[in-house]
């Protein structure tokens, strides 16, 4: 018999329909995750070959980002494919952890290539190196996050293949605060789902419409998404940044955490700014990506910001917009980011003040930026600045 | 050959841990930092920083300003749980309510104060006092 088995039916079933799920819900699979299958008479032997620790029935290796399961273990597999595999592949954290262990490896083989070594000469060269000081400080920081998530993962890849009970018996022997712990993961995705759970966790968003339109449904309630009349995604839209949102909503909470960022402006509030060309509101209705509401209303709003004649009282309202702003941020103390937003948001306002007051539409932050630089250019121009 | 060599990988008996001679391309294998699902380390969810969606007090997110602190109203609850009773002219009564049971303390300006212990069912009579 072949010591390292061929991937099993049942195995191939679970990764087929797991990679299915996972590409559906994230726009994303592991990829760069691979499985090793050890049978389970081999498995001690493997583990004190390499050093591992045998009591348990699955391993992930970060330094060549493998998952290694003993036999056709389900709930391995998910715990350390999916769950350390993804989480290493797809979250800030899990990258920093592949490439400090590969920086490490490479250490390693300079020292190593041309003798035999024993353990303990391996972890003498490990404790005068600076990579692996580095390494083992940032695993212990982050041992909650990855365990965490993978225990989660097998939550709720086990619900998926009606493997509940397993789960449960598996973790059975938690003790009380890390029964805690997993139990306020699962709570918050019992709450607010799967995908916020995930983003939650650092792993990468690829927002599209429809998944962001998901997740709000999950965290806000279906009937709080449907009745909200504009709901737009705004911002850089990066992996890892947090998800930019814009609503004109009766129905909608203002939300900011770090992954996600939700503005709510109130119906009525809302058309009272979009009447006085407020960049907070005309940015999102002219650069933002429709999610759900009215798209006529949108086409409407879009329009009207184009045609609607530029009143006094808009100039005005931007400058003491801007005056506002400047006061409040004057209120924080120097160098605080709170003072920096407030004085960055001042000067919006107020390049956008001048820019209606010369019968300009700029709309988006983009357009006031670039057109402040011309600004610039003009007054260098005139030689104002000597 | 592969094949050799994972047999021999796999069928080895155990053998003492300080025994085992390794060459370079063992390193793969030995990675400093395995995650394990057994032999889980004690954690909690806070310092995996698990955030929950947080609604905003105010509907504009640039409106946050710092805390004010305000002027003190009789029947303002004050962190503690202590409630605001009475403002003298140089005296403030502040009151802890356990139901039947309450603390009364006054504060004066000097620094000096007292607390009186005062159960409802007997009104007015006093349990215990000290002053300070």
């Amino acid at each position: 018999m072949m010591p390292c088995q061929k991937q099993a039916p049942k195995i191939k079933h679970l990764l087929d329909f797991s990679n299915a799920f996972y590409q559906d819900l994230h726009g994303y699979k592991p990829e760069q995750t691979k499985l090793q299958s050890i049978p389970e008479k081999h498995w001690k032997t493997f583990c004190q070959r390499t050093d591992l620790n045998s009591n348990s029935s699955g391993i992930y290796l970060p330094r060549n980002q493998t998952a290694i399961i003993q036999n056709r273990n389900p709930l391995s597999l998910f715990h350390e494919y999916f769950g350390h595999g993804l989480f290493c592949e797809q979250s800030l954290i899990g990258r920093k952890l592949v490439d400090l262990e590969k920086k490490l490896l490479e250490d390693e083989k300079q020292e190593f290539q041309n003798r035999k070594f024993s353990l303990k000469d391996l972890e003498k060269f490990r404790e005068q190196n600076k990579t692996f000081q580095e390494l083992k400080e940032f695993r212990k920081q982050n041992l909650a996050r990855y365990e965490i998530f993978a225990i989660w993962t097998e939550y709720l890849l086990s619900k998926e293949f009606s493997l509940r009970d397993e789960f449960e018996m598996k973790y059975d022997f938690l003790e009380k605060e890390n029964r805690e712990a997993v139990d306020s993961v699962i709570n918050f995705s019992e709450s607010y789902g799967d995908l916020a759970t995930f983003y939650a966790s650092g792993l990468a968003r690829r927002t599209t419409p429809e998944r962001v339109k998901k997740l709000l449904e999950d965290v806000y309630g279906i009937e709080a998404v449907n009745n909200s009349k504009l709901i737009l995604l705004t911002g850089s839209k990066k992996p890892f940044s947090d998800i930019d949102l814009f609503a004109c909503s009766d129905y909608l909470q203002p939300t900011k955490n770090s992954w996600l960022d939700l503005a709510v402006f109130r119906e009525e509030n809302f058309e009272e700014r979009t009447r006085l060309f407020e960049t907070q509101v005309t940015h999102p209705i002219m650069a933002g990506e429709f999610i759900t509401g009215n798209k006529n209303y949108l086409q409407q709003k879009r329009i009207q910001l184009q045609e609607q004649p530029i009143t006094k009282e808009a100039i005005k309202y931007n400058l003491n917009l801007s005056e506002e702003q400047k006061q409040r941020a004057l209120e924080y103390p120097e160098q605080s980011e709170e003072r920096k937003t407030g004085l960055s948001y001042s000067e919006t306002y107020l390049k956008n003040a001048l820019a209606l007051k010369q019968g300009l539409r700029l709309f988006t932050k983009e357009d006031l930026i670039s057109y402040s630089q011309s600004e610039r250019f003009i007054e260098l121009k005139g030689g104002k600045i000597e | 050959m592969r094949q050799e060599l994972e047999k021999s990988l796999y069928d080895a008996k155990p053998i003492r841990r300080d025994l085992i001679v390794y060459q370079v391309g063992d390193l793969e294998n030995l990675s400093a930092s395995a995650l394990y699902t057994g032999n889980l380390p004690k954690f909690s969810a806070g310092g995996a920083g698990f955030e929950l969606p947080k609604p905003l007090g105010s509907i504009s997110r640039f409106e946050s300003k710092p805390i004010e602190i305000s002027v003190p109203k009789v029947g303002m609850t004050l962190e503690g749980g202590l409630n605001i009773k009475k403002i003298g002219h140089n005296s403030l009564t502040l009151n802890t309510d356990y139901g039947l049971l309450r603390d009364l303390y006054n504060f004066h300006p000097d620094g000096s104060g007292s607390k009186r212990e005062i159960t409802l069912k007997k009104p007015t009579i006093l349990i215990d006092k000290k002053s300070w």
